[in-house]
């Protein structure tokens, strides 16, 4: 052995196994976990299925914004707890809302519909120029919205969501001004589109950049209807905003990736129509699996996204 | 060593889950082994459960050598994507290997350099902290604590100064104990790269600690590989 290489590995070694690595494998392998039964769940339902991998390391980041997208059919997961909730496949109870809709490089739609799981946040990417299909992105389930929201809007409050340190009934959690928030990358546009719903009372949002930037989103008022005090925020990610998102495919993986779009965003802001600031969310992760603003936050997985 | 592919009873696959998991030795129709990770992965392409046999192999010397890389909190981040990664692109595993830990130690290292600037800022606040004649803040976490102790600063600030290819395959060597050709693989170059990084990585560290007048910086101290 060279004598550098018996310095170097001098250094630093290992102490014996130890709590902090305990928990640290077992929090791996609830990720494994998580990736392991969206894969099974999304078999037993589509044969055509096709999965981009778009999402980071973090359990709640992975489970929160669930981005396996399958052409012509609403996502069947279940918001937080993939594999967890069961399989069925969420029933709408009325027909879709389209929201938005662009295409700067490649067509992409956000959709919103209200089902007997709750609210359903996708996004249509894909006009057939990538891998010559479409794929729809997002997912159904409770909302943790503030607000008198209908059954189909708000969910299921018993359902489980991630608790701080267990499994807890999703209504026994927190509302928020802001929340359900999600990237969803466009791969033929090189950007993502971050959609989320806020309440009714909620007149601007702001996403607070990863790189410093201060991005206002598009705040649409009401769109399932006058009577559901709903509204939906969205904005695209990408180069004119300073960042640079791109697929980070590694030879040694053979996957299609992206930086986690939802480590763009550090924060988002909700104000009202004075200009108020009526609450925040940031970045949910294991640590503070709600995302409120009060919680720690995430250390940045992907520091060179931005 | 049993492969079975997608047609296999269910038999099959529960005993080479249960043995994968376990380690252990068991008989199959085809024959008799512990299933090697490539055995592993292309049963988890029909049973995607199996891939966990995968992650009880391998995830403590992932994390361990993350830990020892980026520190304790970065290094859970950075094992679960490490594995959540592999399992999606586990199809594109070459299945001519029989151990996946290169391969993951590749994924890891992709992500590694997604953190460089981290892991340099680590190095320096060792040299940093040792050239004030202390251990960094109190507010550190243990891992900067132990490892200040032991790191001597101008190895780190040496290791800190190393272009990243080169402290790379390094690191995966002295810390991982990957043969050049397992490095070759998990960083997909040639072995002639491998070595020829690995040779100006030591020759720099040797020069740096020439410079800061330790005796390890000899020339005798770098070999050629």
């Amino acid at each position: 052995m060279n004598q550098i290489d018996e310095l170097i590995r001098s250094v630093g070694a290992h102490s014996p196994a130890d709590r902090v690595e305990h928990d640290a494998i077992d929090a791996a392998r609830r990720s494994l976990r998580a990736a392991i039964a969206a894969e099974q769940r999304g078999r037993g339902a589509y044969n055509r299925r096709r999965l981009i991998a778009l999402f980071g390391a973090l359990l709640i980041a992975s489970v929160s914004v669930p981005a396996f997208g399958v052409a012509n059919g609403w996502f069947v997961g279940r918001g937080e707890i993939e594999g967890v909730r069961g399989s069925a496949a969420p029933q709408l109870t009325r027909p879709p809302v389209v929201v938005a809709s662009g295409e700067p490089r490649e067509t992409w739609t956000i959709l919103i519909a209200r089902s007997n799981q709750g609210l359903c946040l996708n996004v249509d990417v894909g006009d057939g120029q990538f891998e010559g299909e479409k794929y729809r992105l997002g997912d159904c389930g409770y909302s943790d919205i503030r607000g008198d929201l209908p059954a189909d809007v708000r969910g299921d409050s018993s359902s489980p969501c991630v608790g701080a340190t267990a499994l807890v009934p999703c209504g026994s959690r927190p509302k928020y001004w802001v929340g359900r928030s999600g990237s969803f990358f466009v791969p033929g546009a090189r950007r993502s589109i971050y959609v989320g719903a806020a309440s009714a009372e909620v007149a601007s949002v702001e996403l607070m950049l990863a790189n410093g930037e201060t991005l206002r989103a598009e705040v649409v008022q009401r769109p399932l209807g006058p009577d559901v005090p709903l509204n939906v925020y969205w904005a695209e990610l990408g180069p004119e905003q300073g960042l640079e998102i791109a697929p980070l495919s590694r030879s040694a993986e053979g996957a299609l990736m992206a930086c986690n779009a939802g480590e763009l965003v550090d924060e988002v802001v909700a104000r009202d129509s004075g200009g108020n600031v009526l609450g925040s969310r940031v970045r949910a992760w294991n640590a503070n699996p709600a995302g409120d603003p009060d919680g720690p936050r995430p250390l940045r997985v992907s520091e060179e996204c931005v | 060593v049993a492969s079975p592919g997608p047609n296999s009873s269910d038999l099959t696959w529960n005993a080479l889950v249960a043995a994968a998991k376990n380690g252990a030795m068991i008989a199959t129709a085809e024959g008799a082994g512990t299933p090697s990770d490539c055995d592993v992965i292309a049963s988890s392409l029909a049973r995607p459960e199996c891939f966990e046999a995968v992650f009880d192999r391998h995830a403590t010397a992932i994390y361990r050598y993350l830990r020892r890389r980026v520190g304790a909190g970065l290094a859970e981040e950075l094992t679960a994507e490490t594995f959540a990664r592999a399992f999606r692109a586990r199809r594109g595993f070459d299945r001519r290997r029989e151990s996946a830990l290169p391969w993951l130690y590749g994924i890891a290292a992709n992500l590694l350099r997604l953190h460089r600037r981290t892991e340099e800022r680590r190095l320096r606040a060792y040299t940093r902290a040792a050239d004030r004649g202390h251990e960094p803040s109190p507010s550190a976490d243990s891992d900067h604590r132990l490892d200040a102790a032991a790191l001597r600063p101008e190895l780190a600030e040496a290791l800190a100064g190393l272009p990243h290819p080169q402290r790379e395959v390094l690191l995966l060597h002295a810390w991982a104990d990957l043969s050049h050709e397992e490095i070759a693989v998990a960083l997909d170059i040639s072995a002639g790269t491998v070595r020829s990084r690995l040779h100006r990585a030591r020759v720099h560290i040797a020069e740096r600690l020439g410079r800061s007048g330790n005796k390890a910086g000899d020339d005798s101290m770098v070999t050629t590989p």
